[in-house]
């Protein structure tokens, strides 16, 4: 079981287009032709424009659930999402570069959404000319991202390690082997419910299978540090850790009204409740919830969620009924 | 994008702002930026690119525009990143050192497009790819790791 730790595999390739300036140094018709030449590209292999990106609160929820960036569901000017008929590999055309395709796999399954990515790159570039370099590889809009373009990341929930003070550990030995970790949502981001993205840094000098093959072993070990040490705390502080974690869920159960932030610190005990076998919520079933109770996700189902104190009893009402 | 304040000039510096809760995203020229008491100076060029030119042959150097988007290489310091992939051409010089700070090398190693020639593909060498990982772990002090790839690239030349 790797769920206990690692969440999901996510693999991004970025891509330019040959003779056209990076957004936001682009012009609306630009856009339009970059678009339509990725349209033209993926049709017939079973990829969709998803037209309701439009949509403010839609976007936001797919940023929510990590399929595409904040930046990205937050975009003014003119851009586009496709997605392929089973939701495993998104096209974000017009993002930071022109297009950023998404693979992901459940739990840690690098190997999986890379070889999801590429086929969607192999697919795009017999249509299009993609801006390269034989010594700097593919062209980004951010020199970070040159090389092979890709990030391999994973999703992992590290409460065991974040206690015991010893993420800025990993963080140091990280950067020493050209890797990095983030929050939640990526870049900037916190690390809610202890939720942290392990990723490659570097993307130049280094084949794909390398960058692929290098996190994954990364994430396997740190997957092993936090195990060890949840065993050792748990052992620690019996009591207080159970006491913790069986009030997070009556809480979840009980409440009327609850803020995102105090559902992800008892959404994050609860998790780690089920791990450690002590309350029979399943992973799987918290994951989902996860979602469910963001703000965005509760905006789609109301639209008088706008006001917080509507949307907080609204979420309380959710967590109840789903759990 | 042209700048939303004259309208006239290429916008170069972008920020979001928010006034009584409402946030709105502002793409200022650099003239504009400048006039408006904006510190055109992205925090990411001080860690990437170094510091604005200074001397003359620094200006001269940097008046210099790239053919496809018009950025200049002081607008590429205000933004912290390239505006365009014909940049990496145009401002070779100025972003080859930056570049190779960042990554340890400037050699690719991994896919090509497909229908590129072979020939116009410098395939690394396996003695390349170690020098390139040799100086990212001198880099990153990782001295042991160092110790070995030297150790391979010596074996790999049939040295003891």
């Amino acid at each position: 079981m790797t769920n206990d730790v690692i969440l999901r595999s996510r693999v991004r390739i970025a891509r330019n287009i040959k003779d056209y300036p990076f957004p936001p140094v682009l012009n609306d018709a630009c856009r339009k032709e970059i678009i339509e030449k990725v349209t033209t590209a993926s049709a017939g292999h079973g990829y969709i424009n998803d037209d309701k990106i439009a949509d403010a609160v839609y976007a936001h929820t797919l940023s929510e659930e990590n399929l595409i960036s904040r930046e990205f569901a937050a975009e003014k000017e003119r851009h586009a999402l496709l997605k392929n008929e089973d939701c495993e590999t998104y096209i974000m055309v017009c993002e930071e570069d022109h297009l950023r395709i998404q693979s992901f796999s459940d739990g840690l399954d690098l190997a999986k959404a890379g070889e999801r990515a590429i086929e969607c790159e192999k697919l795009l570039s017999k249509k299009i000319n993609f801006a390269f370099n034989s010594d700097l590889g593919y062209l980004t809009r951010c020199p970070t991202n040159l090389g092979t373009a890709m990030r391999a990341s994973v999703m992992m929930f590290l409460p065991a390690l974040t206690m015991t003070h010893r993420m800025g550990d990993v963080k140091t030995q990280l950067e020493k082997i050209g890797m990095t970790i983030r929050g939640m949502y990526g870049e900037g981001s916190n690390a809610d419910a202890y939720m942290y993205q392990i990723s490659n840094r570097l993307s130049l000098g280094h084949s794909e299978q390398d960058l692929l093959s290098k996190t994954a072993a990364v994430a396997k070990r740190i997957a092993e540090d936090e195990r060890n040490a949840r065993s050792a705390a748990f052992e620690a502080n019996k009591d207080v850790l159970t006491d913790k974690i069986m009030r997070s869920l009556g809480t979840l159960k009980y409440a009327h009204v609850i803020s995102s932030k105090e559902f992800l610190d008892c959404y994050a005990y609860v998790r780690l409740g089920s791990v450690l076998k002590l309350c029979d919520v399943p992973c799987e079933k918290l994951d989902k919830l996860l979602y469910k109770a963001m703000p965005a996700h509760i905006m789609m189902l109301r639209e008088n969620a706008e006001n917080s104190h509507e949307r907080d009893k609204m979420r309380a009402k959710i967590i109840k009924e789903y759990l | 994008m042209l700048c939303s304040k004259c309208k006239t000039n290429q916008a170069t510096f972008f920020y979001t702002q928010s006034i009584n809760g409402n946030e709105s995203s502002v793409a200022l020229c650099k003239n504009c930026a400048e006039t408006s008491g904006m510190n055109t100076v992205s925090p990411l060029f001080g860690s990437f690119f170094g510091t604005p030119a200074k001397s003359t042959r620094d200006i001269q150097r940097q008046s210099k525009k790239c053919s496809l988007c018009a950025l200049t290489f002081n607008d590429i310091l205000s933004m912290g990143k390239v505006g365009c992939p014909e940049c990496y051409n145009t401002f070779k010089e100025e972003l080859g050192d930056t570049i190779r700070s960042i990554h340890g090398t400037a050699k690719h190693v991994g896919r090509t497009p497909s229908g590129t020639p072979a020939n116009e593909i410098k395939q690394l060498s396996e003695e390349e790819v170690l020098r390139g990982k040799l100086t990212e772990a001198i880099k990153t002090e990782n001295y042991e790791e160092a110790a070995a790839i030297r150790d391979k690239i010596k074996a790999l030349k049939g040295e003891n």
